[in-house]
């Protein structure tokens, strides 16, 4: 609450930030359930604003719906996301196939039953002109999106097993000078970042990290694509 | 003209309902969620944008959304109604800042809106939309009204908004913060409050 981030949360809810800045925004509102609290009070002042400028006289051409349906019956839906059920399910699973858990104790992290609303991480993955990239790596699917239009790329992680106790997934930007780290992620997120032309020659890369984050890749990369195949 | 229905409407169960059932992939209930919100959308993807065309891409690309993201909505942000008239204006905001060389002319018909209360289908609307939120507008301050109108139905950044008023990022933030808050309160005691 008393984040300087959360001032933000009028030109945020007006749509007056910038795509980062969004995604930002939206990362601290996951985090902050006062936040949240807040924004969903303050949604009924835009909701009034959508609702008259909604109301002008404008109807749709005939064409339009119909060009409409033509789409949606090509187009896949996404995924639902896992559930809580469903992940401890996976958790567990993963318990009972480990061969050898020294101990034979896997800690059980309490998951938030709220999650974040990433719909910028969405925005990106159903923009217009998205491009998507499902990779295979030893954790599962990663789905990588990039929308050149929005300028951004996003990540989800919904198909990639629990990392564990203490550990998280990290996104990276790394060139042969640096290594800048994006988000940490914990199972099934999603997050979109900014691309811009200083990542033409950097690799996007994910990593299995301690979950308080690295300051650099500790382990061997989950994927790790070049900007420019993005 | 039709009757103007109450803020919020129509029928939240109703589109929940179809919203649940286009999740499961069921087309034929997207199409009444279509036929349901897609007035609301165009209108106000055309109030954003202002060019009639874009705004008609605009509708079509938020229903495209709308189905691929059906399987995951969860209503945390209101009813489906709301969530789809978010959706449309984080869009047309994101075609009027992309289009830079329009943006003159849609702040100066922004800001013509804003100090002429009323626009040009207020005739046809007549006495309902001035208990409404726009009574709550003039509610506001001038620079709580401004800095809400430019950045809401001018797709300007809090950043532009600022520069375009000669005021800090600091006051800015805050006037559209405050700004809300009084225009929820008002919106609430006038009855009709949206969902």
């Amino acid at each position: 609450m008393t984040d300087e981030r959360h001032s933000l949360l009028g030109p945020y809810l007006l749509d007056a930030l910038e795509p980062a800045e969004r995604a930002e925004f939206e990362q601290h509102l996951g985090a902050c359930p006062d936040c949240r609290a807040d924004a969903a009070e303050l949604r009924v002042a835009v909701a009034a604003l959508a609702e008259d400028a909604a109301r002008g006289p404008s109807r749709p051409p005939a064409r339009l719906g119909e060009q409409l349906l033509a789409q949606v019956r090509q187009t896949p839906q996404l995924a639902p996301t896992r559930s809580r059920r469903r992940r401890l399910a996976a958790l567990a699973a993963a318990a009972a196939a480990a061969v050898v858990v020294a101990g034979g104790v896997l800690g059980v992290r309490a998951l938030s039953e709220d999650d974040p609303a990433p719909t910028t991480a969405e925005a990106v993955m159903t923009a217009p002109d998205v491009r998507s990239h499902e990779m295979s790596t030893t954790e599962g699917m990663v789905r990588v999106s990039m929308s050149h239009e929005m300028h951004m790329v996003a990540v989800d992680t919904t198909g990639l097993a629990d990392p564990g106790d203490g550990m998280a997934y990290q996104l990276w930007w790394v060139d042969d000078a640096s290594a800048d780290p994006v988000a940490m992620l914990s199972e099934g997120e999603r997050v979109a970042t900014e691309m811009t032309s200083e990542h033409h020659d950097a690799d996007l890369v994910l990593t299995m990290e301690p979950d308080s984050g690295s300051q650099r890749p500790s382990t061997a990369p989950l994927i790790a694509i070049p900007a420019a195949e993005l | 003209m039709h009757a103007v229905p109450p803020v919020g409407s129509p029928a939240p169960d109703r589109t929940a309902g179809l919203m649940r059932r286009t999740a499961g992939g069921d087309i034929a209930a997207f199409e009444e969620l279509y036929e349901e919100l897609a007035a609301a959308v165009l209108s106000l993807a055309r109030r954003v944008v202002r060019d009639p065309a874009r705004a008609e891409e605009i509708t079509q690309e938020v229903f495209l959304q709308v189905w691929r993201q059906a399987p995951r909505y969860r209503g945390e942000e209101g009813s489906v109604r709301t969530w789809v008239l978010t959706l449309t204006h984080r869009r047309a905001v994101d075609v009027v800042r992309a289009s830079e060389s329009s943006r003159r002319r849609e702040e100066q018909a922004a800001r013509r809106e804003i100090h002429a209360v009323a626009g040009p289908e207020a005739d046809a609307v007549l006495a309902a939309d001035r208990v409404g939120v726009r009574r709550c507008l003039d509610a506001l301050t001038p620079l709580q009204r401004e800095s809400i109108g430019l950045a809401y139905y001018a797709g300007l950044t809090y950043a532009q908004v600022a520069h375009r008023l000669g005021r800090g990022l600091p006051a800015v933030k805050t006037r559209m913060r405050d700004g809300l808050a009084r225009l929820r309160d008002c919106v609430e005691q006038s009855g009709g409050t949206p969902r």
